[in-house]
């Protein structure tokens, strides 16, 4: 008996030293020490990338100046522009870290701060995991997921226990809620294992709903045993408290019993908790799809490409670009409990994330090989945002410009409604339908208006000379100064005053011409 | 036993779970009252927290005590019940002073006059009764409803008084006379809630589902409204100095908040994860708010969901009963909370010093609950502090956590002889080191083509804070130039951020000026004086410091008299 107990507490020990030191070997716990694993992190990134342009003769293009990054950075953390005294300090600002302190202040989430960051990473991933559709129904569930979304970004909580929430569904208060997951698939079993598999582990199960998968090694019976996780899920999301863990599949009289992808039979115990045992499943450290899904999709969220393109599509027939980033990324991801700040923090520090989007060079034209920034399409939500910040434009906030789940009618909503299907950010397709609405708008219309405009009337009348209203307008919306023969040009049409002789409307024009040029409408 | 001595036993059993032995009470943590058996029909020891249970017998789900209400002095106690009862009590001793005796069925709400000599009640019988307080005799019964009274309120000045029924008539009537005044517009099937303004003008109340109309007594007339699609607006309230007004959306259950002069929604005060509307109500000097939280009637059924959804646990809510939530009214943040198990609770009322809540539940008793966790026979006991203490209160006065903020309130309060010299010490307005032309000085420099002058100007004016708003407000209007207006319109929203999200240290000023309101002696109203200098800046220490002194000039003496 004596030895049995000797045992049990010997195994335990095991189990709380050991496991978690495998876990987290090397988890630095001081805030500092992340700061210089992420800079480690991101020196590695551009190593590993530039392994592959020796192996392919490419030329990178050179790092992008100030304006361009404080742009980029801004968009991609913040969801717009740079507002102008921003741009004008990060420009005259000389000190060698700036880029790095910029970053740190984009990703805080002080409320006092005024916080950004969890507002557009929450728009981010809501549009990942819950994709707005046409149906009103689907649309209303959208706000409350974003907002559960924003408040877990907001406490900076690991994308691991994100997940385990959104398959766990539990109905939070009816503001904050991750069952829209759930809800949002009607609860119907098929679509949940195609859904999670494709979000969560970078899996297309859907082809193996009706047949095997053509490619993978997924089977049709594989496909309605993941399902049968699933299986006792209401059209409102939650679990009928039945615990039925099985289906039938259809068309055949076969009956299927929960199982993992990988053909493992998890270990029920006594009472367990159908989602839960498969969350804790797909959130493990050891789970090779569920981490590297994950820094695959922030990847592509910062360059326009996976590193496994289609994201959706991880597998022998679809390997990635640079395996070895991967799974370095997916490794320290891991390694820091998941931290989504510090992964974003990391990719924004690279080199990589940090060259010019202008090409110099043929060489640097495949978007896999990273070798110059992708030119990507802005979100509506950034458009939106962005032409408000450039314009002066204040909207009532109203929780992401919802309320009580349904869409208050505002400019800002009516925008993001005509742009629910949202393609591709490196495809020019949205840009050009945005544009055109744009251009055509009663919106812009107003804000490009002297009269209306308070920001345009501000620069119109301020006393010094055109040269340097044009300059103010350039930072206003493009983030950079003019170059010499833009100045030269627009001043001589402002100072003609365009059609209308009127150097103030001339202005108007230029205003106008930029909010609406591709540089103001893409993330470059 | 006679009703007497049984409250005299309950008040001495409860008053004795204040621990003499410098054992810690907790007001901040949450407690849990009438978990004991009834012993027969008779009072059951109400456990840590309350301080006495009003009432004799204790009938389980039967009916309720729909309202409580204390006198403006404190001196007594209403509640009006579901047989009809409306019951005086002094809640000093808890003994029964009166009943007024009139209604035919249950009255569903009770309100005293701003002088407390009368008191209203209406329910049951479609009538308003007016009742003398200090004999119970009926004054006058106004008619003029034809189904039952939801609920009536009286207006500070005495001279108004608006009730409204089932039947989504809304009545305002002549205090003094018991005539009807008018009928402000409001649609069927909206919420019964209903407030005047501490000023006395305007009656705030839900004219449809969407909306609050603000109306003025004196005109007939709408003064403004807010507005919130399908918000199901319930338990609107104004704070104590009127400047804003609450109400919750039973749509969102998000606590609302709005600046009364512009209808302007300022920060969401909080958020419920179930509502029952008729729990919330201001504390007097409006820095606390309870609201209460229904889990029904728990038991069997609840734990069944529970464990059919998975058995994670549902706490509270899978065993009934009632979570009455007091928070912190800047903040939003929860100060303490108090489990009533015997299913509903319908009602709450703080005493005028904030220092007890009474509630009324289902068993037709009504709890007084002490606030403090430091009443010993209805009176706070004096502390005697370690010096070493007041600089750790000091420290929590600024905490984040509003409970633990909460809890060294009351000490400090307790050992006043210590706290408020402490405070004169270390409560000292913030002498601005700039004046405004050195103000207007560094604004000019916002603009300067030198960076590093732009970036000190920046630091500067945004750690003067609140001092600078005037002359930033004013470059504004001064048509600045782009890259100015939108460091100013920066630096007022940082401003404006503080104020709806104060820092730590603000807090700590604010959370000492309620202290000192407490104490309310001689000594501690010098310290808040000395905070209300004409040469001071007008910051919210200053806003907030009068306030304090206006209500105590209302409810003692000032300090030139006290001498």
């Amino acid at each position: 008996m004596a030895d049995y107990r000797f045992a049990i507490v010997g195994l335990g020990f095991v189990a709380l030293v050991i496991a978690p030191a495998r876990l987290w070997a090397g988890l630095p716990e001081k805030p500092g020490l992340r700061a210089q694993d992420a800079q480690a992190l991101a020196a590695k990134i551009d190593q590993l990338v530039a392994a592959r342009w020796t192996a392919k003769g490419v030329k990178p293009a050179p790092l992008a100046d100030d304006a361009e990054f404080l742009r980029r950075v801004h968009l991609d953390l913040a969801g717009r522009i740079p507002r102008i005294d921003e741009v004008r300090d990060f420009l005259d600002d000389d000190t060698p870290d700036k880029r790095q302190r910029l970053v740190e202040r984009l990703l805080s989430t002080s409320v006092r701060e005024g916080d950004l960051f969890s507002p557009h990473f929450a728009n981010v991933w809501r549009a990942i995991l819950l994709p707005v559709a046409a149906n009103q129904e689907e649309r209303s569930l959208a706000p409350s997921f974003e907002a559960w979304l924003r408040k877990r970004f907001e406490e900076n909580a690991g994308y691991d226990k994100m997940v385990r929430e959104i398959l766990t569904g539990r109905q939070s208060n009816s503001g904050e809620n991750p069952l829209a997951f759930y809800q949002a698939s009607e609860g119907k079993p098929e679509v949940l294992a195609a859904n999670t598999s494709r979000l969560f582990l970078g899996v297309k199960l859907e082809c193996a709903q009706c047949h095997n998968h053509p490619l993978g090694h997924w089977t049709r019976q594989q496909f309605w045993e993941y399902a049968s996780f699933f299986a006792d899920s209401q059209p409102n999301g939650q679990p009928t408290g039945a615990g039925r863990r099985e289906l039938k599949i259809p068309g055949t009289e076969k009956v299927v019993q929960a199982r993992f992808p990988n053909g493992a039979a998890p270990d029920w115990k006594p009472g367990a908790d159908t989602r839960a045992t498969l969350a804790e499943w797909v959130i493990a450290a050891d789970n090779p799809y569920f981490a590297r899904t994950a820094v695959n999709r922030v990847w592509a969220y910062f360059f326009g490409t996976g590193l496994v393109e289609p994201v959706d599509e991880v597998g022998e027939q679809n390997p990635p670009s640079h395996p070895e980033l991967l799974d370095e990324l997916a490794r320290q991801f891991v390694a820091h409990r998941f931290d989504m700040k510090f992964l974003v923090r990391a990719i924004t520090l690279s080199q990589t994330y940090q060259r010019t989007s202008t090409a110099t060079h043929p060489s640097q034209n495949d978007p896999r090989l990273f070798a110059r920034m992708a030119v990507r399409g802005l979100s509506p939500e950034q458009l939106f945002d962005s032409l408000a910040q450039a314009t002066g434009y204040h909207e009532t906030p109203t929780r992401n410009g919802y309320f009580n789940g349904y869409e208050a009618r505002t400019p800002r909503s009516e925008f993001l409604a005509k742009f629910t299907n949202q393609e591709k950010r490196t495809e020019s397709q949205t840009s050009i339908l945005q544009a055109l609405h744009l251009m055509n708008g009663q919106f812009m219309a107003e804000q490009t208006s002297l009269e209306r405009n308070e920001v345009l009337n501000t620069v119109a009348n301020d006393t010094r000379d055109t040269a340097h209203r044009i300059e103010e307008l350039y930072l206003n919306t493009l983030s950079r100064k003019p170059r010499p023969e833009e100045t030269a040009r627009l001043v001589k049409y402002v100072d003609s005053g365009g059609p209308s002789h009127d150097p103030k409307k001339a202005l108007g024009d230029v205003f106008w011409a930029l909010l609406n040029s591709g540089e103001f409408m893409l993330n470059h | 036993m006679s009703r007497l001595s049984v409250c005299l036993l309950a008040m001495s059993l409860a008053w004795s779970v204040i621990p003499s032995t410098g054992a810690e009470p907790q007001p901040g943590g949450s407690q849990e009252v009438g978990a004991k058996p009834i012993p027969g029909a008779n009072e059951a020891k109400p456990s840590a927290g309350a301080v006495t249970r009003l009432g004799k017998a204790r009938f389980q789900n039967v009916g309720k005590v729909f309202s409580v209400a204390f006198s403006p002095d404190g001196k007594t106690l209403a509640s009006a019940a579901w047989d009809g009862s409306i019951c005086l009590w002094d809640p000093a001793t808890g003994k029964e002073l009166r009943q007024c005796v009139g209604h035919t069925g249950w009255v569903k709400a009770v309100a005293f006059s701003a002088d407390g000599k009368t008191l209203a009640s209406g329910g049951k019988d479609g009538d308003i009764h007016l009742w003398e307080t200090a004999n119970g005799k009926e004054l006058r019964r106004l008619k003029g409803h034809r189904a039952w009274i939801q609920s009536l309120v009286l207006a500070a000045n005495g001279k108004f008084l608006a009730s409204k029924s089932v039947d989504g008539i809304l009545v305002l009537w002549d205090g003094a006379t018991g005539r009807e005044l008018g009928r402000p517009p409001v649609q069927r099937n909206t919420s019964s809630s209903l407030a005047f303004s501490p000023d006395s003008r305007a009656l705030a109340y839900a004219s449809d589902i969407s909306t609050i109309s603000l109306w003025d007594v004196a005109t007939g007339r709408e003064l403004r409204h807010i507005r919130l699609p399908r918000s199901w607006f319930d338990a609107i309230a104004f704070s104590p100095d009127g400047k804003t007004m609450t109400a919750v959306s039973y749509f969102d259950r998000v606590i609302h908040l709005w600046d009364v002069s512009n209808a302007k929604e300022l920060r969401p005060f909080g958020k419920l994860e179930t509502f029952r509307g008729d729990g919330l109500t201001f504390s007097p000097d409006g820095k606390a708010v309870t609201c209460l939280e229904d889990y029904g009637m728990g038991g069997a059924a609840a734990m069944a969901a529970d464990a059919s959804a998975g058995g994670s646990g549902l706490g509270a809510s899978a065993r009934g009963g009632t979570m009455i939530h007091v928070r912190e009214a800047r903040t939003g943040q929860e100060r303490c909370q108090l489990y009533v198990r015997e299913g509903a609770v319908a009602c709450s009322a703080f005493s005028p010093d904030g220092k007890v809540l009474a509630i009324g539940g289902n068993d037709i008793t009504v709890l007084l609950w002490d606030l403090t966790g430091r009443l010993h026979q209805g009176q706070l006991q004096p502390l005697q502090l370690p010096a070493a203490e007041l600089p750790t209160l000091w420290t929590e006065l600024a905490s984040d956590d509003a409970a633990k903020a909460n809890r060294a309130i009351w000490k400090l309060v307790a050992a006043a002889e210590q706290s408020v010299p402490f405070f004169k010490e270390h409560l000292r307005p913030e002498v601005p080191t700039v004046d405004e032309h050195g103000l207007r000085q560094l604004v000019v420099k916002l603009d300067s083509n030198q960076f590093v002058e732009r970036r000190k100007a920046m630091e500067q004016l945004e750690k003067l804070g609140e001092v600078t708003e005037s002359v930033l407000r004013q470059t504004l209007q001064n048509r600045p130039s782009l890259e100015t207006r939108q460091r100013v319109e920066q630096l007022l929203g940082k401003i404006e951020s503080a104020r709806l999200v104060p820092p730590p240290e603000r807090l700590r000023e604010l959370r000492a000026l309620e202290v000192l309101e407490h104490i309310a002696t001689p000594e501690a109203q010098k310290v808040l004086e000395a905070l209300t200098k004409k040469e001071l800046p007008d910051r919210e220490l200053k806003q907030q410091a009068k306030a304090s002194l206006e209500r105590l000039g209302k409810t003692t003496a000032s300090p030139k008299e006290a001498k």
